[in-house]
């Protein structure tokens, strides 16, 4: 019997996990925040999708071990939610974030208690944990959470968290945070007291509790920090001490009337902030938790959730309802808040928006609310979807209301004169060096500027927590030092430019065009799938990118004094006859254009075509390049070409099917002119 | 004070002088559903030899039920009466449920756990209702104070 319960846990939590990523991802690939898929995940486990194989996969009996485990995960989410809040954003932010911050706690809560004089004698029981106020509160609570976790995501993830709007977004987020847990354990509180006294006592003894936390919990974990400073580590010790502190407070607040998860955020609130030690705690406690545990909790809460108890079109009308007041009072109060502030209909709006996410925090609050019997199943089952549509909204509007060109706008400086601008997006530090070479040489001495780009994959730990203050700063991203050191060197004005990007070929084109940049330069990397170094990522910023692009095939750029050009004819080739004029002219090496045709197509008339273009190509008085032209006539173009590199420091080569240049999206053919030259090579390709 | 001050000062009058009158409004003119949700056990009222107590589950959210009875589907019913049908030996009450082509109808004491309930449908009878498991359990009742009892006694 033993044996098979552990087998019968092993298979869930399995599923849970398996469901959890597949379902995240999926989630992640529609621009949703990935805890929207988790949480999706949860509900389809339950019984509200499936029953039946519900029931068999999770027999009510092995449903209670889920439960420890989800609460202990939801536990030590909520202690690692109190460590990465820094009180930072609370300071300094001026009057109009916390006016907006309250009013967009007070909006939702009043509306929400106002919502339950309608609801209450419609859809609560006369049960000794129901009363009128309990329910009241607990639902102005309830609608006036917001995912802070979620928000801090969405925002970092646009790379709007730099803005105004973002800043005041996360401070209201933060404060809001802070306000819901205290405003729940006030709930549960008076939900739990049977009279005045015992709420005196959870009153007085709470009181008590939070002055031991700040007075004596407190001055012992700044001593530990030093301690954990002095000897360089974390030790298993250390670990243990943190764990059994916050089990401890999670034990006292459950013991003294307000909620253990109460105890675990405020454990995690009062650790030192901004140091190593907090960072590494983090670290060692988040993929664990938020990995292998949430997912059981959303798995847990899914399971708990009936949404076949909204059986009649009354209930679907209610739903409709709690969902309409949820998001008025949220996206309204936060709106006018904002308004009457001075911020601009705009942005007011979107800090509206934002603050209308409500995500995980809500099924913690729900579950909370579920578990002490202040809630009926079905009233449970009507806020999960008011959660779930209130979270997917988000993304879409704020979409819509401030498309990412404005946020653009916003962050970019204002060019006093258009010049000559390269854009260098950068995967790996140590490419950083060359690209910025052959930018400089690109560049010379005239007035132009090189644009260096890192864009990041947000962490996954970013689907829960802010990870703000781990995010380098542009001037400080060591994947941009090797090139920003390189073009200091060479004299070349350049500007770091550090952002998190879900679609990196999408963002390199966004930046081009918000940037008006005349060229991209890039390096690669091959593929996942496919063979072809013009494809995947490279063959979707080649595709969108609304300016010229050139892609570098570093096979050692040094010194150059030759370069060779193989010319057919493209508008391509043009481009590459162009780059290779620059680098000529700049660094005075010897360009030679080769004309190669299959000798059934040599004639004079197309030599002389050609000549004409690269004479017309160079034919700059003041800018003389020293160019050689020669015609080839060769049976395979791509094995001239590779003979010819040889002699060459540097072959330009524009996109094209006669050199087995093309680009597609997945390709199995490795390009034979990148995988056999030995030189380094620069392909151009011309937006047409 | 600038602007954003005076913002939030009337907010916070508005906040709290709605939730006093929310508050105060609810918990004088509002009463919710009587709470049947829980396992039942049926007795037939007339009781023969063969007939076995039956189980019942009452899944309640206010006037919305889910019945459920050993081998039939579940059955979503609506609260359509709740009425107090006498108030000599405390507060009894008459609550009729209807949905899914059945009726039930419960008498009983408010807040009690024994209820005669009268159903129509698949399942026809009288039956003794015995909510032998609440889902929202009851706090233990207090210790009668020693005063009282004596009061009582004399």
């Amino acid at each position: 019997m033993h044996g098979n319960v552990i087998l019968i846990l092993l298979f869930q939590i399995f599923l849970i996990l398996l469901l959890s990523r597949v379902v995240g991802m999926v989630f992640r690939y529609l621009r949703q925040p990935q805890v929207m898929g988790e949480m999706i995940a949860g509900i389809m486990l339950g019984p509200s999708l499936f029953p039946a194989l519900s029931k068999a996969i999770f027999p009510p009996e092995s449903v209670a071990l889920l439960n420890i485990l989800s609460q202990l995960g939801v536990i030590f989410f909520l202690f690692l939610v109190g460590l990465e809040l820094d009180p930072k954003l609370l300071k300094n932010r001026g009057r109009q974030a916390v006016v907006i911050s309250h009013a967009s706690i007070m909006t939702p809560f009043l509306l929400g208690a106002g919502l339950t004089l309608y609801l209450y004698p419609r859809l609560f029981n006369n049960a000794p944990r129901m009363p009128f106020t309990s329910v009241a509160l607990f639902m102005g609570a309830a609608m006036s959470i917001t995912a802070f976790p979620v928000l801090a995501r969405i925002l970092t993830e646009r790379n709007i968290h730099k803005t105004k709007t973002g800043a005041i977004a996360i401070t209201c987020a933060a404060v809001d945070d802070v306000t819901a847990w205290c405003i729940l354990a006030f709930v549960v509180g008076i939900a739990r007291a049977d009279g005045w006294r015992p709420g005196l006592r959870t009153a007085l003894l709470a009181v008590i509790y939070i002055a031991v936390m700040f007075l004596v919990i407190q001055p012992l974990l700044r001593r530990l920090q030093l301690y954990h400073d002095r000897q360089g580590r974390l030790s298993q010790t250390i670990i243990a001490i943190i764990f059994l502190l916050v089990l401890a407070s999670a034990y006292t607040t459950e013991s003294i009337g307000i909620h253990a998860l109460f105890g675990a955020f405020l454990m995690g609130a009062i650790m030192p902030k901004g140091t190593r030690f907090i960072r590494t705690i983090s670290e060692k406690l988040d993929d664990y938790t938020v990995v292998l545990l949430l997912p059981i909790f959303f798995a847990y809460t899914g399971l708990r959730t009936q949404i076949g108890l909204l059986n009649s079109p009354d209930l679907w009308l209610d739903t409709l309802l709690i969902t309409a007041v949820a998001c008025v009072g949220k996206f309204g109060g936060s709106t006018l808040a904002g308004l009457a502030c001075g911020l601009p209909l705009r942005e007011s709006s979107v800090i509206g928006i934002l603050m209308n996410t409500r995500g995980l925090m809500e099924l913690v609050i729900l579950n909370i609310g579920l578990q002490e019997g202040v809630i009926t199943p079905a009233v449970f089952a009507m806020m999960i979807i008011m959660a779930l549509v209130t979270t997917a909204l988000t993304t879409p509007i704020l979409h819509w209301i401030y498309p990412p060109r404005l946020f653009e706008a916003e962050k970019a400086p204002a060019e006093a004169k258009p010049r000559f601008s390269i854009l260098l997006p950068v995967a790996l530090p140590e490419s950083g060096i060359t690209l910025a070479r052959l930018a400089g040489y690109l560049l010379g001495n005239h007035d132009g500027r090189v644009l260096a780009l890192h864009l990041r994959r947000p962490t996954d730990h970013e689907a829960y927590r802010t990870g703000l203050d781990a995010e380098p700063v542009a001037g400080d991203d060591p994947a941009l030092t090797p090139l920003l050191d390189q073009a200091h060197a060479q004299k070349i004005d350049a500007e770091p430019i550090s952002l998190v990007s879900r679609d990196i070929a999408n963002d390199i084109a966004a930046l081009a065009r918000a940037r008006n940049v005349n060229l991209v330069v890039m390096g690669f990397h091959k593929p996942v799938f496919g063979a072809t170094i013009l494809g995947g990522k490279v063959h979707r910023v080649l595709m969108q990118c609304p300016t010229d692009v050139a892609i570098l095939v570093d096979r050692g750029l040094e010194r150059v004094a030759k370069i060779l050009v193989p010319f057919t004819g493209t508008p391509h080739d043009r481009l590459a006859m162009e780059l290779a004029g620059r680098i000529g002219r700049n660094i005075a090496a010897a360009v030679t254009v080769l004309h190669v045709v299959s000798p059934k197509r040599e004639s004079d008339a197309t030599k002389l075509h050609a000549k004409t273009i690269v004479e017309k190509t160079f034919s700059d008085p003041t800018q003389p390049t020293p160019v050689t032209f020669r015609a080839v006539a060769d049976e395979s173009p791509v094995d001239c070409v590779l003979r010819e590199a040889a002699t060459y420091d540097l072959v330009v080569i524009g996109i094209g099917e006669e050199f087995g240049l093309e680009s597609h999206l997945i390709g199995f053919r490795p390009e034979r002119l990148v995988s056999e030259c030995v030189k380094p090579l620069l392909i151009a390709r011309k937006h047409q | 004070m600038n602007q954003s001050s005076y913002v939030y000062i009337l907010a916070m009058v508005i906040f709290v002088a709605g939730m006093w009158l929310i508050i105060e409004w609810g918990t004088t003119m509002l009463h919710p559903c009587e709470d049947l949700a829980g396992q039942w056990e049926l007795t037939p009222e007339q009781a023969t030899a063969s007939a076995n107590p039956t189980r019942m589950q009452v899944e309640q959210s206010g006037r919305y039920f889910r019945i459920t009875l050993p081998d039939t589907q579940p059955l979503q019913m609506k609260m359509t009466h709740e009425t107090v049908v006498d108030q000599h030996f405390g507060e009894h009450k008459r609550i009729v449920l209807a949905g899914d082509g059945a009726k039930a109808s419960f008498l009983g004491r408010t807040g009690g756990d024994l209820w005669r309930l009268d159903f129509d449908g698949d399942v026809k009878g009288s039956f003794i209702a015995h909510l032998t498991d609440r889902t929202y359990p009851k706090p233990e009742p207090a210790t009668r104070p020693a005063a009282s009892y004596s009061a009582h006694a004399r």
